[in-house]
């Protein structure tokens, strides 16, 4: 089941990407805490995005997101949460894409922070686990965007 | 391969270039999409001053005159970046040590605690501010200077305030933590309740500035070698 190569695809991306990141400076400042909407982006074009159009869209994301002089486990993990989704997505969900889009996502942002973040979730656990809710519906919303406009060209992957 | 994919193989090793190189033009862009800064009201001015010269004259009455003169310089930096995911509350400044600035020297925004410097590298400093959810520390609050601990987090409150003092809406907080600038305001009472297992009061902040706004602070250092302010 090919994933999606087409150029469009990939500048689509690029606008969710812009717009989601363009939210969470604006609105992540003024408000403090904003759903983890970049990541949830990211984990949805793992699932539709071919493998070097994946790592141009994680990479441009990373050089945002990038806020340290040295690379830090968030720099790392932003790559291997998708990639890792990229190659299990065949293997992992044997159940209808969306489905699969919003465990993806919720379990790509839980793995973020246990990894990252694990003693200060136990500060806000309520705060982690509405970030999950609201990344994953957000993950739809994209996953629904791709689906509508490129689901001739992309096969559902399960 | 492809033209395509030759041309994104090349902008992905452009981006792995910026990434690594050039992070400050991802830091300006961050900069860029966190929208302008928001000019200060008279209003705001006015009620930035009243907070700062509120908390000095409640200090001013209790315990300055007791206190040697500290002999400290301050250090002006440029918030280079934020930490841009949830949990910590943390800014990337562009002073480090070669500007004299230490591990755990205060950071203040205009007159007001922001946090303290944890990791400093040669030309930045990373600062913990006191909307991390891992920030603690002492403070006083009110004219009498009750005890009692700031803890951070997205809404920063006071806790383990004495059951039986006062402490009203409006109290000044200001800091009380060793290695900071005694009596630094951090904030007025907004409103005090007691604490889960009824034993302590506690009490929410009122911040008289905006996260979004801070886009210069100073670090205050004891280092000798830092220019002086």
């Amino acid at each position: 089941m090919p994933p999606l190569h087409s150029n469009k695809g990939l500048i689509s991306a690029v606008l969710i990407l812009a717009a989601t990141l363009y939210l969470r400076f604006y609105a992540g400042v003024a408000f403090g805490f904003l759903p983890d909407f970049v990541l949830a982006a990211l984990i949805t074009f793992s699932l539709f995005l071919g493998f070097f159009e994946l790592v141009f869209i994680v990479s441009l994301a990373a050089f945002f997101l990038h806020w340290h002089p040295l690379p830090g486990i968030e720099l790392y993990l932003l790559f291997i949460i998708p990639f890792t989704l990229f190659f299990m997505r065949k293997i992992i969900f044997a159940v209808r894409g969306w489905l699969a889009n919003i465990v993806s996502v919720m379990i790509g942002i839980a793995a973020f922070y246990a990894v990252s973040s694990f003693q200060l979730v136990s500060y806000a656990p309520y705060a982690l686990l509405e970030d999950i809710v609201l990344a994953g519906i957000y993950g739809l919303f994209v996953y629904g965007y791709f689906k509508y406009f490129y689901g001739r060209e992309v096969q559902e992957l399960v | 391969m492809e033209k395509e994919s030759w041309s994104l193989a090349g902008l992905i090793v452009f981006l792995v270039f910026l990434i690594v190189w050039q992070p400050r033009i991802g830091w300006s862009v961050q900069e860029l999409l966190s929208g302008p800064r928001r000019a200060d009201s008279e209003l705001d001015t006015l009620k930035k001053e009243n907070a700062r010269l509120k908390s000095e004259a409640e200090l001013l009455e209790s315990v300055r005159a007791q206190l040697p003169e500290e002999k400290a310089v301050r250090v002006p930096a440029l918030v280079y970046s934020r930490y841009p995911y949830n949990f910590r509350n943390e800014l990337l400044v562009n002073a480090g040590a070669a500007e004299g600035i230490s591990p755990e020297d205060a950071v203040l925004f205009g007159e007001f605690l922001l946090g303290a410097a944890k990791e400093v590298f040669e030309d930045s400093s990373v600062v913990r501010t006191v909307f991390d959810y891992r920030w603690q520390s002492a403070v006083r609050v009110g004219a009498q200077g009750f005890d009692a601990l700031l803890v951070g987090g997205n809404q920063p409150r006071i806790t383990l305030i004495d059951r039986q003092v006062k402490v009203k809406a409006g109290d000044s907080i200001v800091s009380a933590s060793p290695g900071f600038p005694v009596g630094t305001p951090v904030g007025e009472v907004r409103a005090v309740t007691l604490s889960a297992d009824q034993l302590f009061q506690e009490a929410t902040i009122t911040f008289p500035y905006d996260m979004r706004d801070v886009r210069a602070v100073s670090v205050r250092t004891k280092n000798a070698a830092a220019p002086q302010q």
